[in-house]
């Protein structure tokens, strides 16, 4: 029977958290995948990920404000993809309702669409924690949708008196939910974020001619149970 | 393939139990071969492990007719009446081994089925296996009841069939005692028990191409049971509460730490080995990785995290160190002498 780490020396070697490869004991100094903070690196990944002490003992909170006032990605989806490959980003909670808004802002701000700052990011992480896990169940609207209307409203500075950017809003949100009901049940928090963020992308594409990789998000958190495998667009085998 | 059959019991419904644990246990621990277990129980009205003992069993009339109240440590499986009437016919085995062809739990347990569905069958009794960890059932009568559990890459599944069952006993014992049916009944005649434990054997060995080797308890599992029996089985904490013990072992310390472990982490690994070292006999310690599992390796079934841990995981606190279910530390690194200190209180408790 194998040695527990209890019982045994810890491995020199893990997964990489970003892409899976092998990471070997490092002694150089590192970039943090996540909030961009250098370091003296323990552990580095071949392809040069790492994250920072911090970050690893950051809770989901933390970590998504972090990486998203850090972060120079213009894609939501990537930016959203590495959040959640965090261990600190269950594989299904309220964290992907907050993941969503800020994910969505910081790309604004990366393509210099918007000037959003880490306040706006704030407001909208603390906006977006309100609708509760299984929202999507018990209020028949799914949190990461709602996150889009509120990436948006806080971007274009939406209010009750409002007109085109409560719409606007209020459309995302729409078709955000629209395409999430589709898929069936049980619900999956991943597949609910890529559709919504799909949505945000096809927006500030046709909108503001943002351009963005082409072709269909591949799930890289395929399997864990329950998983809706082939009846979910991004399921590949 | 070779095979243990093993065809101990003990007149104690509870040590059975520990037995049947004790067997999945070992053979994690290293005992080569896979187990067919087949044998009887006394009277005992067997719970399944959620079940609520008030709504489950007449305990006044267990206590009468002197039936056991035991409860099994099965994910799956429900509450059922077992007497010197009943076959048990229980699989501990290496899922991987014993089916290298599929990894599908379905498929597993049909095929694990079918020596007994056959067996039945060749009684002229037409049995339905309707899905997966499901009873077996005679138009809507359940002949035998199945439960099953896992615990890492192993299988447990155990089928009781009904051959002379004492039905209007199980009816007194248990709350929903209808519905069940045994092969006597079904056949109209009394059907010998040791008669279909010798077609069992032979269907079985035939199914999955092995040859038995019959062997009784190893010392391994003997004093695996002894333990399991004096702190789980005996005890009404488990019987009639459902509350198990953390360990086998008198203290549980679970460290829950980053992926990979940060400097913080590895100290306080390294002062809970410390604290731990001379109290390996009676102390247990569990290294949990955030969102990596049991020693970064995953989560195995049948081995899960105390629900103090899981409270700590959700709420991100990470770095801690949990004491026999209690959230000891948090986020701070303990000296030794401070870790020491803790699990020497609890082992005083």
């Amino acid at each position: 029977m194998k040695r527990t780490l209890a019982e045994a020396p810890l491995e020199e070697s893990f997964e990489c958290l970003v892409c899976d490869k092998v990471m070997l004991r490092s002694e150089q100094t590192s970039t943090c995948s996540y909030c961009g903070k250098s370091e003296v690196a323990d552990y580095q990944c071949p392809d040069g990920h790492y994250v920072c002490e911090e970050c690893r003992l950051s809770t989901a909170e933390q970590l998504v404000k972090t990486t998203c006032n850090h972060t120079k990605e213009a894609d939501p989806l990537k930016i959203a993809n590495l959040l959640m490959k965090h261990p600190a980003i269950s594989m299904h909670g309220t964290e992907h309702h907050y993941l969503t808004s800020c994910a969505i802002l910081a790309s604004m701000r990366n393509l210099g669409l918007f000037d959003i700052d880490p306040i706006q990011i704030d407001k909208a992480a603390a906006l977006a924690r309100m609708p509760p896990l299984g929202s999507c169940a018990l209020w028949g609207a799914c949190g990461a949708a709602i996150g889009v209307g509120i990436a948006f409203s806080r971007a274009l500075k939406a209010n009750i008196m409002s007109g085109e950017e409560r719409s606007i809003s209020l459309n995302l949100v729409s078709e955000s939910l629209r395409k999430i009901s589709k898929l069936g049940g049980p619900r999956c928090c991943k597949a609910s974020v890529i559709l919504s963020l799909q949505v945000a992308r096809k927006f500030l594409a046709e909108r503001y001619g943002a351009q963005f990789d082409e072709g269909n998000p591949i799930c890289e958190f395929k399997n864990v149970e329950p998983c809706l495998r082939k009846s979910c667009p991004f399921y590949h085998e | 393939m070779i095979c243990r059959i093993l065809r101990h019991a003990s007149p104690d419904a509870s040590m059975n139990e520990a037995i049947e644990e004790a067997i999945l246990l070992a053979r994690h621990e290293g005992q080569p071969l896979d187990t067919v277990h087949i044998w009887q129980n006394g009277k005992a009205a067997i719970l399944a492990s959620n079940a609520d003992v008030r709504t489950s069993v007449d305990e006044a009339a267990c206590k009468s007719s002197e039936v056991a109240i035991v409860r099994r440590a099965a994910s799956i499986g429900r509450t059922t009446y077992q007497d010197d009437g009943t076959l048990n016919l229980t699989y501990v085995i290496d899922q991987k081994r014993f089916f290298p062809d599929t990894d599908s739990l379905t498929e597993a347990y049909g095929r694990l089925s079918k020596p007994a569905v056959e067996v039945m069958s060749s009684l002229g009794v037409s049995v339905e296996v309707p899905e997966y960890a499901a009873s077996l059932v005679v138009e809507g009568r359940t002949i035998a009841d199945a439960w099953v559990r896992f615990y890492y890459d192993l299988m447990f599944l155990q089928l009781s069939i009904n051959v002379q069952t004492d039905l209007n006993a199980q009816g007194r014992a248990l709350k929903q005692g209808m519905g069940f049916t045994t092969l006597s009944r079904e056949v109209n005649r009394t059907v010998e028990i040791e008669d279909v434990q010798r077609a069992l054997i032979q269907s079985i060995a035939k199914h999955f191409g092995v040859a038995f080797q019959e062997e009784n308890l190893s010392p391994l599992e003997k004093k695996l049971a002894g333990r399991l029996h004096q702190i789980k089985y005996s005890r009404d904490d488990w019987n009639f509460e459902g509350k198990a013990p953390l360990s086998l072992k008198d203290v549980l310390v679970e460290v829950y730490v980053a992926y990979p472990p940060t400097k913080s982490c590895r100290q306080i690994i390294e002062n809970v080995g410390s604290a731990t070292r001379d109290l390996k006999d009676r102390v247990e310690t569990r290294i949990w990785m955030r969102g990596k599992g049991l020693d970064g390796h995953g989560s195995p079934p049948g081995m899960p995290m105390s629900i103090a841990l899981t409270e700590a995981a959700k709420q991100a606190i990470v770095p801690a160190v949990v004491v026999n279910g209690e959230l000891a530390f948090s986020r701070d690194v303990p000296s030794a002498e401070h870790v020491e200190r803790k699990i020497l209180q609890a082992l005083e408790r």
